[in-house]
This record gives structure tokens, C-alpha cells and sequence, in this order.
């Protein structure tokens, strides 16, 4: 897929373990990896808006389209 | 889900009562037409006509008894698909095969038996004779692209599935 999830770079940066980051947004930690991962098919405003206030980041941040 | 079980059960009870036995029949019926002929005035309702070519007959015989055997077999996948309901996994990817072979196979007999019973009639009886309307033949063709229809939706309904569970 062209879009890749920077999830993990982000997390690094801000010294963040993923299962706080899924309790602090309130999704399982079994959902955080599928997004991690990019097998994730679909993302939810909500948990989007969840992240980028968690990680104070931007959407672009976490998301980035790179052409096939 | 008390639908399912009585379904179920009522599958079971004519699968054991009927098919099974209807297995043997049809096996022991397919070489016993070969010994005694005469038994194929069983399968048409009148009498074979004199000049009627035996062979031809006993091939109708045997045709008939290969698409009731095919009929058979469909009420087999649709037991084995009735248990992945019961295992609450209906959206599993045999559930899905299943409908659409016992969809094609029943399509494919509906057309066969149509053909077959037209023939039969103009061959050994000398009678043309056309069926419209709500005959078994139409029903039966009917039921089988109904169940090609149930996989496509089934298939559909998986993909919107996944789609939903991996989204986060």
C-alpha cells in the first residue's frame, strides 16, 4: 500500500512504549500493532485525532504517501 | 439460533433416513437395470414402447440416476455447511465454496433433467412434449443460482468484514 505509518519512528521520538500509547487512546494494544504494521485497511478520525494529541504531532507526522 | 438446530436436525434426520439409503438404492438400481430391463418402466411413468431401443433407455436410466446422485451430493455440502454455522463461522472460506458448487451442480441437473426428461419422452415415446411454468426442472435451476447468488453476497459480506475488523 503507498501509504506507510511512521507510528513507530514517532513513538521513538517522544520515548513512548506502544501499550501506553494504546491505553492513553483507548484501543488495544492487538489493534495499535495492525495500524503499526500497515495492515490496517481503514483508520477512524477519532483514533487519528487520539494519536496527534497523544504524540502532539501532526496527521502527516504519522502518515506519509510514498508513490508505488 | 434455535432456527439452526431444528434445521439442523431435520437435515440430519433426512440425510440418515433418506440419502444414505438412497445411496445404496441408486447404486444397486444402476447395474440391476443392465440385468433386468424391465425395471426401467419404473423410472417412466408409462411403458416403453416396442420399438424402443433398450440401451437408449437404460442410458436415460443411468443419466437420471447420476443427477439424482449429483442432488444428493448438495444435500451432503449443504450438511457440512450447516456445521460451519453451527461453529458460528459463517463467513468461513468453505462456506462459501460450498454454496457455489451446490449452486453450479444444482443449475447444471436442473438444465441436465430438462434436456433429459424432453428427450427421453421424444426418443421412447414418441411425445413432444414442453413444459412451461412452475415445473421441478425451473425450480430447480432457480435454487441453484439463488444459492450463487447467497455465495457472492457471502463473499462480499467477508471482505466488508475484514474490512471492518482491521480497521482501528
Amino acid at each position: 500500500m503507498p501509504i506507510i505509518i511512521n507510528l513507530d519512528k514517532v513513538l521513538a521520538e517522544r520515548g513512548m512504549k506502544s501499550y501506553e500509547l494504546a491505553e492513553i487512546i483507548g484501543i488495544t494494544t492487538a489493534n495499535l500493532s495492525i495500524l503499526k504494521t500497515g495492515k490496517a485497511k481503514a483508520i477512524r478520525f477519532s483514533t487519528l485525532e487520539a494519536i496527534c494529541k497523544a504524540l502532539d504531532c501532526q496527521h502527516s507526522d504519522i502518515l506519509e504517501y510514498v508513490e508505488d | 439460533m434455535r432456527k439452526l438446530i431444528i434445521l439442523k436436525s431435520l437435515v440430519d434426520f433426512v440425510w440418515i433416513v433418506t440419502c444414505v439409503p438412497a445411496v445404496a438404492l441408486l447404486l444397486f438400481f444402476g447395474v440391476y437395470i443392465f440385468v433386468n430391463p424391465e425395471t426401467i418402466s419404473f423410472v417412466f411413468d408409462n411403458d416403453l414402447n416396442a420399438d424402443s431401443s433398450m440401451p437408449l433407455a437404460q442410458f436415460f436410466t443411468l443419466t437420471i440416476i447420476a443427477m439424482i446422485g449429483i442432488a444428493i451430493y448438495c444435500f451432503y455440502l449443504f450438511r457440512i455447511t450447516l456445521r460451519y454455522f453451527q461453529k458460528v463461522k459463517p463467513f468461513h472460506d468453505e462456506v462459501i465454496i460450498n454454496y457455489n458448487r451446490i449452486g453450479l451442480l444444482l443449475t447444471i441437473t436442473g438444465v441436465l433433467s430438462a434436456i433429459i426428461f424432453f428427450s427421453a419422452r421424444l426418443v421412447l415415446f414418441d411425445e413432444f412434449r414442453l413444459d412451461f411454468g412452475f415445473t421441478p426442472n425451473v425450480m430447480l435451476i432457480c435454487l441453484g443460482l439463488f444459492f450463487m447468488v447467497l455465495s457472492e453476497v457471502f463473499k462480499v459480506a467477508k471482505q466488508a468484514k475484514e474490512e471492518n475488523e482491521l480497521t482501528v
